[in-house]
């Protein structure tokens, strides 16, 4: 791994999200309908007004790594809409107070993903096993300190991509969850064996970001 | 099941539309805020504790429709049954603010929660006080050592109608919040499902119910109640669902209570006026007195069919706020002779 890729500055950071932010906007209809499934089917149209938006204001944005992180959780909170719109702006807000001025490396991205956590918590009093996106989280933050501290400093994408792998194994997990917070939660026992979908976004984008680590800049 | 058909234009502008209308049928007793669907008043003085409300849309004329004289404020609306984004709170906290405080009551729903929530920390960052009070009126939802966490139905009308009342006549934010809590610990409601609305942007029900069946205590959009039965006749429908109304408070004899009966949207006035003589034989046979009487649509749910049944048990003062008069587009009420 090259020395420039264990970190991100503020204009990669930024191509970094932009990627993320296609990724889930090419799974829209993925989010539709699993949202149709146990919720009422707006997560996808809700997440692709919000991706799209942060794409509309990512070039413009201020060139730090707080403030980067800081306008996609602004622009989230804003055009996503519903719960949805609440907690992946809160996760982006509270993650890009964690985060220091220097590029992003995995230090800051596992502080990112620590705060961003204890953010959505707060802000939804979920706990793992609600069948909610911090089921997919919750794995990821720890995953990426973990692999940091295995390593004795692993870079930035070793990060990311066991990040996104926890992630993903957390979101198949929700399958034989029982929602209990939310929408879903309508269904009670009906909710088994679907996905939660925002657990499928938040594994999305953690994809997203962990796939630009495998891009030449 | 067949779509609903609906009379709409463009159906990703449902909200913004419906808004219009109302502006226009307010007669210039509510304007809409510039960038967001935010309604509010526009006479409202200096030092006035606030009142703001809100949720999503698709419920009217709950919320929006009770933005009025000795009613709301201010209504922050989200799209078709979504949350509203925390700047349309936001954003009405700031046009209604008088220096005085504003209080926060919406239902309790996960999504409108956060997102008021994330309203409230922004508008404490620009120094105004705001307070919060969820409306969990719906007996159905959780037992009653859990009833904080209850949902809000059509106790939304009776919660606005007293915090109205309190925010146009308390000096303080303070005593507001004392009487809304007040109101919160006095009303109970029960709703019964006999088949579900639809969706406005696809026409696709927010529930399958089987057709000979209902299901007493189903929330708004679905929410499983207390079990699913045959249908059976007003009488006896009222008796089962005002048997765990009055135990859950519980009302005893000697009570004063206003009685809502509250139309889901398809249940027509005739059905309700049919149960509304059936509760009022029934709390007659309790004891319980009736202080006022209202019937019709107020908190719906497209055109679900069904209804709801809510009691405000009063005092002194929750009687004293009920009877104030109130002027908005959805609900309106003359001042008791007196009052």
């Amino acid at each position: 791994m090259s020395p420039e890729k264990d970190a991100w500055d503020a204009e990669a950071l930024k191509r970094a999200l932009e990627r993320a932010a296609d990724l889930i906007l090419s799974e829209t209809e993925t989010l539709t309908r699993a949202d149709q499934a146990i919720g009422d089917g707006d997560h996808g149209i809700g997440m692709a007004r919000g991706f799209n938006a942060v794409k509309a204001a990512l070039p413009a944005c201020e060139p730090t790594v707080p403030a980067v992180l800081e306008t996609v959780g602004r622009t989230l909170m804003l055009k996503v809409g519903g719960s949805s719109g609440a907690i992946f702006g809160t996760l982006f807000m509270a993650g890009s107070k964690a985060v220091s001025e220097a590029p992003f490396d995995a230090e800051g991205f596992a502080r990112f993903l620590e705060a961003g956590l204890e953010g959505v918590q707060k802000r939804g009093n979920a706990r793992p096993g609600d069948k909610t996106l911090v089921d997919a989280l919750a794995p990821a933050a720890a995953e990426a300190r973990a692999t940091l501290h295995q390593n004795g400093g692993a870079s930035l994408g070793q990060c990311l991509h066991a990040a996104a792998r926890a992630a993903g194994d957390g979101m198949e997990r929700t399958r034989g969850m029982v929602a209990t917070l939310g929408r879903a939660k309508t269904l009670g026992e009906r909710s088994l064996g679907h996905p939660d979908p925002g657990a499928i976004s938040m594994t999305l984008l953690l994809r997203g970001l962990a796939g630009a680590m495998n891009e030449a800049p | 099941m067949n779509k609903a058909r609906k009379i709409l234009n463009d159906p990703l502008r449902v909200a913004d539309e419906l808004l219009e209308g109302l502006v226009l049928a307010g007669d210039g007793k509510v304007v809409k805020l510039p960038g967001v669907n935010a309604l509010v008043r526009p006479d409202l003085p200096e030092g006035k504790v606030a009142l703001l409300v809100g949720g999503g849309s698709g419920h009217e004329p709950l919320f929006h429709g009770f933005v009025g004289k000795n009613m709301a404020d201010g209504a922050a609306c989200g799209d078709i049954f979504a949350a509203p984004s925390p700047d349309v709170p936001y954003e009405a906290t700031k046009a209604i603010h008088r220096g005085n405080g504003v209080l926060y009551l919406y239902g309790n729903y996960a999504g409108d929660a956060m997102n008021f929530d994330i309203a409230a920390e922004m508008a404490a960052a620009d120094g105004i006080r705001v307070e919060t009070i969820r409306i969990c009126d719906d007996v159905a939802s959780a037992p009653p050592e859990r009833a904080s966490e209850r949902r809000g139905i059509a106790g939304d009308l009776y919660m606005i109608k007293i915090a109205g009342g309190a925010a146009a006549t308390y000096p303080t934010l303070d005593e507001v919040v004392r009487v809304t809590r007040k109101a919160v610990d006095n009303i109970r409601s029960l709703g019964v499902a006999l088949a579900a609305g639809s969706i406005p942007q696809t026409g696709e029900p927010t529930f399958l119910l089987p057709d000979d069946e209902i299901e007493i205590g189903m929330g708004v959009h679905g929410e499983p109640g207390v079990g699913r039965q045959k249908m059976t006749s007003a009488d006896a429908l009222t008796a089962q669902m005002l048997e765990r109304l009055l135990a859950d408070l519980p009302f005893k004899q000697g009570d004063s209570v206003c009685l809502l009966v509250n139309s889901l949207g398809s249940t027509t006035m005739m059905e309700c006026l049919i149960v509304n003589r059936a509760a009022r034989a029934l709390l007659a046979e309790r004891g319980i007195t009736v202080h006022a009487t209202d019937i019709g649509p107020y908190v719906t749910c497209q055109e679900m069919a069904g209804f709801s049944i809510t009691l405000m048990r009063l005092d002194d003062e929750l009687r004293r706020l009920y009877d104030l008069p109130a002027d908005s587009v959805g609900y309106r009420k003359m001042g008791k002779a007196g009052a």
